[in-house]
């Protein structure tokens, strides 16, 4: 006969709730429909990048053809040169068998494209079809091209680039205004374009051309990094001279405000030269893929790099009689402090550069096509799949024992309730575990064989508690699941919580579904809270609904924006970038995240125990 | 009745209000070894409420109640241990077959290996079907399965909350022995609650009958039987009512609106006098029975003398 209940340990509990969960035939059908999703979204996306490729690379150029007529008909010329200028450049590259995404085609494809259109356009005037006047009036930009180089040619005449008319109005004698690319670009000289001038500017534009398309020809990735090179030490040696001559300047005046202020800017400037120079020299001696990771991280390094050496204040005089300064900033202690701050945060990211470059651990969204970044996605979008499917199972777990009436008979062994609600709680843990394996196994595997393994196994960047470090990939995926996971329990507790307190399954899988969803608009909404000032809101549990917000490098902001300036501590800008996940030298922390996320879980279990232990069976 | 025996059940002094209505008012009742109690009451009396106070599923928050000398309250898992119960209709896991149901408690006791599952699912009758899904059983299968997981871990003390609820009169037999069985062979003791009085009076040993929260009396069967007066069983004679005239003046009170009819209550030692004095004074008899006193009866008087306030 049964003697005692004791000492039977809470595994066969835990045993009958996992029979449980996986025999019910709803929960089967949802653990299916997650087996098939984990195949179809790797082989979806793909399938969607495939077609996008394939658009992009058949581009029918031809249409361009139709797209000139069709301006010229309508008499706007300028339209029709833009156009042609886009076929004549895209079937430059076709005939020389480079593709629109070559290395040759990324550099030169712009500007080539432009003096293509600005050479059309000059033969629109010169076959009498328009007039400079009206090219000018409908501008799709050939009118700078123009300008430019009839600026070079003949100077622009006294008339534009002196409109008070007290020059040599109308001599021809050159008069290059000191920013050819400005003024003159603008300037209206339809009074001096004659069939000469145009045949020279025709030339102009031509050879323009024609040395484009040497470089193109001649192309050496080398040679256009060792040239990146040596404008930054040309560039080095001639902030030398200049700081060299600022200081014999200083001897005369030696508290000359504008001469201090470019002092410490050039000294500033030289003492980040180092980084800026060893991030191209890198690139220049591994010979790395343009466009690559590290040509990526290295245009980033450089981009920090000078943001760094330009945070310097202006003195407290400067910034109240600068407007723009003054407008940005409260007062000129927020401004320095911004500075700093700004200083900080770039200095963070160029040594996660550095460090990325030396070490070879690429920073994330800096490779294309990666099959690293493709699984991580996917494993990414599989964990708030299961997440969904787990808040069902969760919601459903003690309210449906209430609603069927199985409760009666569940509670009536000798068993303590605590141990009976534990078994259930391990139970969905070990479900959602079970889940996120074969989340992370599916995945692996259908990425591998959709983009080969190619950088699958690479290690990840990271930056905490002030220095980048790499993580290799299997911690550094366990690390991202496990914050994933963590952004999700939250409502995954508060599902089982409600099951428990309130009884009723549909309730306790919708609210936390609902309020999922308000949560990751509220992340937005304290994004833009925070920048506009309400800076307590980061330590708040409302921004951290999706903790992997908050995993990036300060490196990040610069490969994604190209840094910010000292301007740019806007309020605007701010919360530009973190919605675009940038959060690096913000108050908001992963730290506080976890620590909130795993409270308020803590919080709606311990509640759900509190309940069911003293809970009555009335019905 | 053996009162040397300790009762399996104790129930001292149970109170309990429920969304602040009394639903129990201090009841005490005992449960001993290897006797059927019927417990009694119409609808909404405090049958179920004072089975879930048994079964832990509801607060016990004035008296106490200990199984087999284990307080429900303090030493939960150990008078859980000796108790075993449906309380209203058994609802099972509809996902799964009876067998996986069963495995389910099994598991939750400990120690209870197949053989038990396959001992109680043989015993219940439903070794045929218990691999099928509960989706699939009929009420009365899922009595018979409740009743199975009830015993798995051989209590000492079996409640039933309307055991009979959908099954056909076959299976109540079968309930009816199977009951018996455990309580006198195997010295069970067995609570069952009902409103079915006629089914009870096959085989309870004693009942309680409660009304309002109120356990208004226990009594034993034979109490029941003699309930009325202590003048011995009543006896009924049907007769030709033609023959009628010539009854002795001694039983003219025997007399009943039917005048096929003669009732009344003697000693059990006078019987055959009295059927000798019918004959010899020329009443033709037909038959003679004992008519009992029935739970229904008993039931009915009571709670209809107590209803609606009670006695304190």
């Amino acid at each position: 006969m049964m003697k005692t209940a004791a000492g039977k340990g809470i595994r066969p509990l835990i045993a009958n709730e996992l029979i449980k969960i996986t025999k019910q035939i709803s929960v089967r059908i949802f653990l299916i429909i997650f087996a098939a999703l984990l195949i179809i979204v790797p082989l979806a996306t793909r399938g969607l990048d495939l077609i996008i490729n394939r658009i992009s690379f058949t581009e029918d150029y031809d249409s361009y053809l139709e797209l000139i007529s069709l301006y010229e008909e309508n008499g706007d010329f300028s339209g029709a040169a833009f156009y042609k200028g886009r076929y004549e450049s895209y079937a430059y590259f076709r005939d020389l068998g480079l593709g629109n995404s070559s290395v040759e085609a990324s550099v030169y494809l712009d500007s080539l494209r432009e003096l293509y259109s600005a050479r059309d356009a000059v033969e629109y005037i010169q076959a009498g079809r328009c007039t400079y006047g009206k090219l000018r009036e409908n501008d799709w930009g050939q009118i700078r091209i123009i300008n430019e180089c009839y600026a070079e040619a003949y100077g622009l005449p006294a008339a534009v680039t002196d409109p008070e008319g007290d020059g040599n109005e109308g001599t021809g004698v050159p008069d290059v205004p000191d920013d050819k690319y400005g003024e003159a670009a603008n300037a209206d000289i339809s009074d001096y374009i004659t069939p000469e001038v145009l045949v020279r500017i025709y030339t102009d534009i031509s050879a323009k051309i024609a040395g484009i398309e040497n470089k193109v020809r001649n192309f050496d990735i080398r040679v256009f990094y060792s040239d990146r090179v040596a404008d930054e030490e040309d560039n080095y040696a001639s902030e030398k001279i200049q700081l060299q001559s600022i200081e014999e300047a200083l001897k005369i005046s030696p508290k000359d405000k504008d001469l201090l202020y470019t002092r410490e800017l050039l000294k500033r400037s030289l003492e980040q030269k180092d980084s800026v120079i060893f991030a191209l020299t890198h690139l220049r001696d591994s010979g790395s893929e343009f466009g690559g990771w590290e040509y990526k991280t290295a245009l980033a390094v450089c981009a920090a790099s000078k943001q760094a050496a330009s945070c310097v204040p202006v003195d407290s005089e400067t910034f109240e009689t600068d407007p723009n300064l003054s407008q940005s900033f409260k007062d000129y202690k927020t401004y320095t402090k911004a500075l700093a701050e700004s200083e900080k945060q770039a200095v963070a990211a160029r040594d996660t550069g550095l460090y990325s470059l030396r070490r070879g651990v690429v920073s994330r969204d800096t490779v294309d096509d990666s099959s690293r970044a493709a699984f991580q996605s996917h494993l990414a979008i599989a964990v708030s799949l299961s997440a969904l499917i787990v808040t069902v199972i969760a919601g459903t777990s003690v309210a449906s024992e209430h609603g069927s009436g199985t409760i009666r008979l569940l509670l009536i062994r000798p068993r303590k309730r605590t141990c009976i609600l534990a078994s259930k709680v391990l139970a969905i843990l070990i479900v959602w575990g079970a889940m996120l394996a074969l989340a992370f196994a599916v995945t692996f595997v259908m990425d591998a064989l959709l983009h080969g393994f190619g950088d699958l196994f690479r290690s990840d960047l990271y930056y905490a508690f002030g220095r980048p470090f790499g993580v290799v990939f299997i911690l550094s995926d366990i690390a991202m699941l496990f914050i994933d996971f963590l952004s999700l329990l939250p409502a995954v507790s508060l599902a089982f919580m409600l099951s428990v307190a309130v009884r009723k399954t549909p309730l306790a899988i919708a609210l936390p579904l609902i309020l999922n969803y308000f949560m990751s608009a509220m992340q937005m909404i304290c994004f833009i809270a925070y920048s506009e000032g309400i800076k307590f809101i980061a330590y708040t549990p409302l921004p951290y609904s999706d903790l992997s917000v908050f995993t990036g490098t300060p490196l990040d902001r610069f490969i994604q924006g190209g840094g910010t300036g000292v301007s740019g501590i806007t309020a605007g800008t701010l919360a530009k970038e973190i919605l675009g996940g940038t959060v690096a030298g913000t108050d908001f922390s992963l730290l506080t995240g976890v620590l909130w996320m795993t409270a308020i879980t803590s919080a709606f279990v311990l509640l759900s125990f509190v309940i069911f232990k003293k809970q009555q069976v009335k019905s | 009745m053996d009162n040397v025996k300790t009762p399996v059940l104790e129930i001292s002094s149970i109170s309990k209000k429920l969304g602040g209505r009394q639903i129990l008012n201090n009841i005490t009742l005992n449960v001993y070894p290897g006797e059927v109690f019927g417990f009694l009451g119409p609808n909404g009396s405090g049958k179920t409420t004072t089975i879930k106070l048994m079964l832990g599923l509801l607060r016990v928050e004035s008296g106490s109640i200990r199984i087999c000398g284990h307080d429900v309250t303090d030493d939960f898992e150990a008078a859980m241990g000796y108790i075993g119960g449906i309380i209203e209709n058994p609802e099972m896991y509809r996902y799964l077959t009876g067998r996986e149901n069963l495995e389910q408690y099994a598991r939750m006791y400990g120690g209870i290996g197949p053989g038990r599952i396959e001992e109680v699912t043989a015993l219940v009758g439903l070794s045929d079907r218990i691999d099928d899904k509960i989706a699939k059983y009929s009420l009365g299968m899922r009595q018979r399965l409740g009743l199975a997981q009830a015993l798995l871990n051989r209590p000492r003390l079996l409640v039933l909350d309307e055991p009979t609820n959908g099954l056909d009169p076959a299976g109540i037999k079968d309930l009816r022995d199977t009951l018996r069985e455990l309580a006198h062979k195997e010295s069970v003791a067995v609570f069952i609650s009902s409103h079915q009085l006629a089914e009870l009076d096959l085989i309870c040993d004693r009942i309680g009958i409660i009304n309002n929260g109120i356990l208004l009396d226990t009594l034993t069967i034979e109490e029941v039987r003699n309930a009325g007066s202590g003048a011995g069983p009543l006896i009924t004679v049907e007769i030709d009512p033609s023959t009628a005239e010539n009854l002795p003046p001694f039983l003219e009170s025997y007399r009943t609106d039917d005048p096929s009819k003669l009732t009344g209550q003697t000693e059990r030692e006078k019987i055959p006098d009295l059927i000798y004095a019918l004959c010899d004074s020329g009443v033709r008899i037909y038959s003679v029975s004992s008519a009992r006193h029935s739970i229904e009866e008993v039931f009915l008087s009571m709670t209809s003398e107590y209803a609606p306030g009670g006695r304190s």
